[in-house]
């Protein structure tokens, strides 16, 4: 029975799907074919002049952006949608030279990639601080810190000890105490250690892993972790007031499987409910402090079995995805992305739940609390919801996967938990954001809808495609689509921050905070040193000119270049490319950047200013003479 | 007659005290506003420095990137090494000296030779600031990337230049050595008033 209905669901979804998209695809055809009134002049007239952000006016919002596969995080503007910068972080960027130079290379370690999903800013009492933004690495279990000063990349942590895709990550306390992180695939702890699928049951282990962040430069350091049943760990979200001391975290896959030559999709589906982990964070952190550990993979695990009473299971329909917290802390809203619902448990009843021990049971140890203890309710609204973000006026806003919509609903005041409004998104939304949306004071009037797939409603550029990012007015009684963008793949979630949290961020490095030893500042003390086979080259940008301008060396020598741009201008950008070979950066006004390289073809290379700067830019070069062996 | 030779010496130290007090101030400086810069570049000099304009915070940028764009078309570079920068102010000290010597001095010479030489340091002032900004705009390097032709910099006032609109105008620096400068005349003027009347009330008791 089970079964069938969840096939019934399936096949429903599909059918929406096709119908959808055959029913809007390419709007504007179908209107001039149907020979349909369009919207009126002035209505997309009003429409438009809420976008617009007139040149040289500035957006009122920063909107960050996960790049998903690309590794990268991407700069947007709200609400004119324009993408203002991309910031480097798992991936490579000759941009910028991320990947390149030395200090970037070594935080990257090794890795060329990453797959980011969840950025999170810092937050001070469950409000933005505009300090930091954080953000995850699916593939390499890892999380980077971005100051919010500089908007560049910092720290990358990790690989977390015996997470295995650290997906449902990087969720911040409400005070930025610690980042979640947790398993997305159980694998055997430590990393490393090989039992096959057949004893998956007993042998492989989830992790839920918190992260410290020093609340002074923002370090980041691996603090403990939790050792869990082989469930998959899918996304996080912290408590907030009431429920701070507290982070939610869903899972599917209750049913602990995996069978080898059977889809994860079939096994994973069985049961009708799966769970949101509620974890009493403060609680771990006190038994951790008392030693109450086993060292695994050079981290302190805490196992929540031997040490009952802060890891609690709530039941919640069906294979949950997304997890979040109301404004005021109060209600836990679980998105089960196989049922048509978002259930909504009370904070305050699990405690109680928890101390009157009101559990159905336990899960592999993990202790069941009844859902008629804690569930206020059940809000039918729609297939496939996903996520959930809050505005100022009492609303929350889940986004729909299988229906492509967004769904409207009432969690404060008078119609609490009564559906209010839907709006269908082009296709497919995922995450969905909104201004501050996931703090204690939502600023409201948007919300963006983070769509997978842009099928065919821009211009055609071939089967690579861009995605679909939303712009919804929420500020009337009804939601309002009115603008698109198409971000570079793939944006899975987004933090909104109002501008003018961000006080300070510095254009240009002063001389005094560049601490490089090997910053050079006047281009009369450029030079160059031999050291046995090692040629270190001290090099100076200003417009025009990089000195030195010639670097002779032989064939098979290290050259170390330190380039210093001596500029104290914002934007006067300089870059040091050097053809033919793998050698590119843009040292920021102040910066210094190392690069490393052995000279292994001879002939001459010019090296030249990549980043125009100049009237005189062309003319911004140099030669890098590379001596044959002598033979 | 008391008061009088009260109020002179008054005057005069006041005059001595503002010439040294105006080192602290730009004497003059000069804004450029374009589409490059939207926020502006300022630099100014003062008595002992060229440097940015004190509001240089709210601007793109100041002395050094005037340099920058200046040496594009071969203008000299406008630094500390400037022999005015080694002139003018053991000149001003030796003007606040002398204020302090009439001071004391009570002689309408000493005062009138104070006004003088002050008047002499204030044309000389104007006219090598006015050489000095010409020579910037006609000494250019022949061989610079940039061939403009010879021109005057905005000396004061509103000014296009290529894509440039400078504003430039005297300030604080400039403007206490004035006051100062009425203050020595009106001391020199009190002077000659008061040695007339010595001279009158010498001329009645000797009838």
């Amino acid at each position: 029975m089970k079964r069938f209905k969840f096939f019934l669901v399936a096949a429903l979804a599909t059918a929406a799907i096709v119908a959808f998209i055959t029913a809007t695809g390419d709007a504007q055809r179908r209107r001039a074919k149907e020979g349909e009134a369009g919207p009126s002049k002035t209505e997309v007239v009003e429409d438009a002049l809420k976008t617009y952000v007139p040149p040289g006016d500035l957006d009122e919002y920063y909107v960050f952006l996960s790049g998903g596969h690309s590794g990268q995080i991407f700069v947007y503007g709200l609400p004119s949608m324009r993408h203002i910068r991309t910031i480097p972080v798992f991936g490579r960027y000759p941009a910028t030279g991320w990947g390149y130079d030395n200090k970037s290379k070594e935080m990257m370690g090794g890795l060329t990639w990453g797959d980011c999903h969840h950025p999170g800013l810092s937050e001070t009492k469950g409000l933005y601080d505009g300090r930091w933004l954080f953000i995850n690495d699916n593939a390499g279990g890892r999380i980077a810190r971005i100051s919010l000063r500089d908007f560049e990349c910092k720290q990358i942590l990790g690989p977390l000890p015996n997470v295995a895709g650290n997906h449902a990550s990087s969720f911040c306390t409400w005070n930025t105490e610690y980042l979640i992180g947790a398993t997305r695939f159980s694998i055997p702890i430590p990393k490393g250690t090989v039992a096959d699928v057949k004893d998956y049951k007993q042998k492989y282990k989830g992790v839920i892993s918190a992260t410290k962040v020093d609340p002074k430069d923002g370090t980041m350091s691996v603090a403990w972790q939790i050792v869990m049943p082989p469930w998959d760990y899918d996304l996080a979200r912290a408590g907030k007031l009431v429920s701070g001391d507290w982070f939610f975290v869903t899972c599917y896959n209750s049913e602990a499987e995996f069978v080898d030559g059977k889809p994860l999709e079939i096994t994973a589906s069985e049961r009708d409910k799966d769970f949101v982990i509620a974890v009493n964070w403060k609680g771990v952190e006190k038994e951790v402090e008392k030693g109450n550990v086993t060292e695994i993979g050079g981290a302190k695990v805490f196992d929540p079995v031997k040490t009952p009473g802060y890891v609690f299971a709530i039941p919640c329909k069906k294979s949950p995805h997304g997890v979040d917290v109301t404004p005021d802390g109060k209600y836990i809203v679980g998105s089960g992305k196989l049922a048509p619902v978002v259930s909504i448990f009370n904070f305050e009843k699990l405690l109680k739940a928890v101390q009157d021990k009101n559990f159905s049971g336990d899960d592999m140890g993990i202790p069941v609390v009844k859902a008629e203890a804690v569930q206020d309710a059940e809000i039918p609204v729609g297939l496939g919801p996903l996520h959930t973000v809050f505005d100022d006026k009492g609303f929350a806003y889940t986004s729909l996967f299988v229906e492509s919509a967004v769904a409207k609903w009432q969690w404060q005041g008078g119609q609490q938990w009564q559906m209010v409004d839907k709006i269908p998104v082009q296709y497919n939304i995922g995450h969905i954001a909104s201004p501050e949306g996931d703090t204690v004071k939502p600023l409201g009037h948007w919300v963006l809808a983070l769509n997978k797939l842009s099928k065919g409603t821009h211009l055609n550029v071939g089967p690579h495609q861009p995605e679909s990012l939303q712009l919804i007015d929420t500020s009337g009684p009804k939601m309002k689509l009115i603008y698109t963008a198409f971000p570079e793949p793939e944006p899975h979630y987004a933090q909104i921050i109002k501008a003018d949290k961000l006080k300070d961020v510095v254009e240009v490095y002063k001389k005094e905070e560049n601490k490089d030893p090997n910053a050079t500042w006047d281009p009369k003390n450029a030079r160059i040193e031999r050291d046995g086979n090692t040629v270190k080259v001290w090099m100076t940008q200003i417009r025009s000119s990089i000195m030195p301008n010639v670097i002779r060396c032989n064939e098979g020598d290290n050259l170390i270049v330190y380039v210093t741009n001596i500029e104290e201008m914002r934007n006067e950008l300089h870059g040091f490319g050097v053809c033919g070979y793998d050698v590119t950066g843009v040292p920021a006004p102040g910066a210094t950047m190392t690069f490393e390289f052995v000279a292994d073809k001879p002939g001459v290379w010019p090296y030249y200013c990549t980043n125009f700067c100049s009237a005189l830019h062309q003319e911004m070069q140099g030669y890098l003479i590379v001596n044959p062996k002598q033979k | 007659m008391k008061a009088m030779a009260v109020l002179r010496s008054v005057l005069l130290i006041v005059a001595a005290v503002l010439i040294l007090v105006s080192f602290k101030y730009p004497m003059w400086y000069m804004y450029l506003d374009s589409n490059n810069f939207p926020k502006g570049l300022g630099m100014a000099i003062w008595a002992t420095h060229p440097g940015d304009t004190p509001d240089i915070k709210e601007l793109d940028g100041g002395l050094k990137e005037v340099n920058i764009l200046n040496h594009y078309i071969g203008m000299k570079e406008i630094s500390q090494g400037m022999t005015v920068f080694k002139v003018l102010p053991p000149v001003l000290v030796s003007a606040a000296i002398l204020c302090l010597i009439a001071a004391i001095i009570r002689k309408k010479w000493i005062s009138f030779i104070n006004v003088i030489w002050f008047a002499l340091i204030s044309a000389g002032g104007m006219a090598t600031l006015f050489y000095n900004l010409y020579q910037f705009g006609h000494d250019l390097d022949p061989h610079a990337p940039i061939k403009v032709a010879p021109f005057m910099p905005g000396f004061y006032g509103e000014h296009t230049l290529a894509q440039f609109t400078t504003y430039s105008d005297f300030h604080w620096g400039t403007y206490l050595l004035v006051i100062a400068f009425v203050l020595m005349v009106v001391a020199w003027a009190l002077d000659l008033v008061s040695s007339r009347r010595a001279a009158q009330s010498q001329a009645k008791s000797s009838n």
